[in-house]
Formats: structure tokens, sequence, C-alpha cells
């Protein structure tokens, strides 16, 4: 047997994906006066449960949060990384490190993270209802560019 | 359209090879090896825990209960019914994951650095007594029929 990756990467290969039609784009603010913010699809959360209840919504994680738990229900991903370095899916303080050397404007006061392993792969909930709630919550807090860690 | 594409970069190191962690010696020998595995790792996690203070440990219990649910695997693997195992069936995942998510914080103490990719998730699954029994339930549980969604989080693809 390969890797591990190459096993998944076999496995999925050839699922069927969501047509998204059309892509928005947009021009992006200038990095260095932008407000940032992480969406993940970790599955974190910071009120210590370890369950992700939540589908295809959102947590909402105060940008001061460190105590956060990986909800996210799929084995298939290394995990003994994000024990040793929350960064490593969530990385806030290379964030900040990043604000401070004024290569980012500012960091986000909240972040966001989804869960990852959805069963529904039309994502009917998230393109409809979910999603374009996250995008109003983080234009409201005044961001302009997002890093997305997938996970 | 593929869902994946490959680029010629490519990253050569450790992934997936089991980590060289020494496991404590057999300190009770009327449990079972997997339950008397555990205890003994105990304070190789609680090392991790002081240096992080975060833990995946957190879904059934803690720290505490982690020799209880290992305990049930070993009897789900020797066949005993789920029903009768100890770990309500809809549960039997988040165990899985609390297990797998101590002894990757116990193994993070042990080695003297980060590890790579899975290292630590094969040690768990390949050398240590409590990975032999998540693969023997998850096993047993897939012979008798039992529903994958009650089995898939025992072991991850690729163990």
């Amino acid at each position: 047997m390969g890797s591990t990756d190459d096993v998944i990467r076999q496995a999925v290969n050839d699922l069927e994906v969501f047509d998204f039609g059309n892509t928005a784009c947009t021009r992006a603010p200038r990095l260095n006066t932008a407000r940032v913010a992480i969406v993940t699809t970790a599955g974190l959360r910071d009120d210590g449960i370890g369950a992700w209840h939540d589908g295809q919504g959102f947590v909402a994680l105060d940008d001061a949060a460190r105590d956060l738990v990986l909800a996210h229900v799929s084995p298939n991903f290394d995990r003994a990384g994000v024990a040793a370095d929350l960064n490593v899916v969530y990385p806030v303080d290379r964030l900040h490190e990043l604000a401070a050397e004024g290569v980012i404007g500012s960091v986000a006061a909240r972040h966001l993270s989804f869960m990852g392993a959805q069963p529904d792969h039309t994502l009917t909930t998230l393109r409809l209802d979910t999603g374009p709630a996250a995008a109003r919550m983080l234009l409201d807090d005044g961001v302009g560019v997002v890093l997305l860690t997938p996970v | 359209m593929p869902v994946l594409v490959d680029f010629d970069e490519r990253i050569d190191d450790e992934s997936d090879l089991p980590l060289s962690c020494s496991l404590p010696p057999r300190s009770d020998t009327s449990l079972p090896p997997a339950v008397d595995e555990a205890l003994g790792l105990r304070a190789a996690y609680e090392r991790t825990f002081a240096a992080t203070r975060r833990t995946g440990v957190v879904r059934l219990g803690g720290a505490d209960h982690v020799a209880d649910l290992v305990a049930a695997f070993v009897r789900i693997a020797n066949g005993v019914p789920i029903d009768d195992a100890g770990i309500p069936a809809n549960m039997i995942g988040q165990a899985a994951l609390d297990v797998r998510a101590y002894y990757e914080e116990a193994a993070l103490a042990l080695a003297d650095h980060v590890p790579a990719a899975r290292r630590a998730e094969s040690w768990f699954y390949r050398s240590t007594h409590a990975g032999t029994a998540l693969r023997g339930a998850r096993d047993a549980l897939r012979e008798a029929d039992v529903s994958r969604g009650v089995w898939f989080a025992l072991v991850p693809t690729g163990q």
C-alpha cells in the first residue's frame, strides 16, 4: 500500500463534486491595510464540546481564544500535528506576527470554523444560508481578506 | 473535472512511518495489556497537556476514562456484543477519537521532536495494544454487520 495520502487520493479522485458554475471574483484590498480573518473547516469549538452538532453551520471564535477543541468527525487526517500546535490548522498566532510586522493591516476580532466532512456534497445549506451569514458577519467586522484552512 | 490536481513538487519525509516511542513496561498483569498500557502512558499524556494546555480528549469524560474506553474496545474486539461492551453504539466513534487523542498526545511527550504527518497515528495503530484493540473492534463490528456509521471512525484510512 502506498502512503496514506496516496490511498485517500485514490479513494476521492473520482468523487462527483458540485458545480458552482461561474466563480465570483473580486479584487482584494492591499494586504498591508487589510483586516484578515481565518476561516477553517477544522471543526474547532471554544465550548469544550468534542462533537460537531452544527452540520453545515459554523462557530465564531474569539480572536483571543486558544483553548479550542478539534471537533472534526473524520479520522482520516493527522491530528497529532494539531495537538502539538493549534496553528497547524488555525494560524492565528502567525497572523498576529504578520500584523506586528506590517505585512497585514490587522487581525479580525472573530474567526470562523466550519467542519469539513460534510455528507451532503451539494452543500446546499452552506451555499444558501450559513455561508452568506458567515460572510455577512465577517464584513460587519471589517474583514477584507480571509485565510482559508481546509481540513 | 478532476477533484485533485497533481503538481510536480513533492515533499518526501517520514510520513506514515510509526514513531519509535517506548511503551511503559507492564505494571498490573491482572489487567488486559491494552488497559495497563493506557494507564502507563498517563504521565506522558500529562506532560504534553502541561506544555500545551490543550487536549483532544474531550468527548467522553477526559483522560480519567480512557482506560475504561480501552477496556470496552478490548471486549468488542473479543466478540462481546456492542450493547454489552460498555460504550453506547452511537458513541463508539467518539470514544475511539478520545483514545487516539490520548495516545497521540502521549507520543508527543515520548518523542523528542514533533513527528511528521501520521507517524504518531501509525505508532498508535501498529505498535500499541490499544491500537490493536481498536483494529479488532472495527473488524468485529464490521463482521457483525453493524452500520458503518458506528465503526468508521475507529481506524483511519491507510491504517
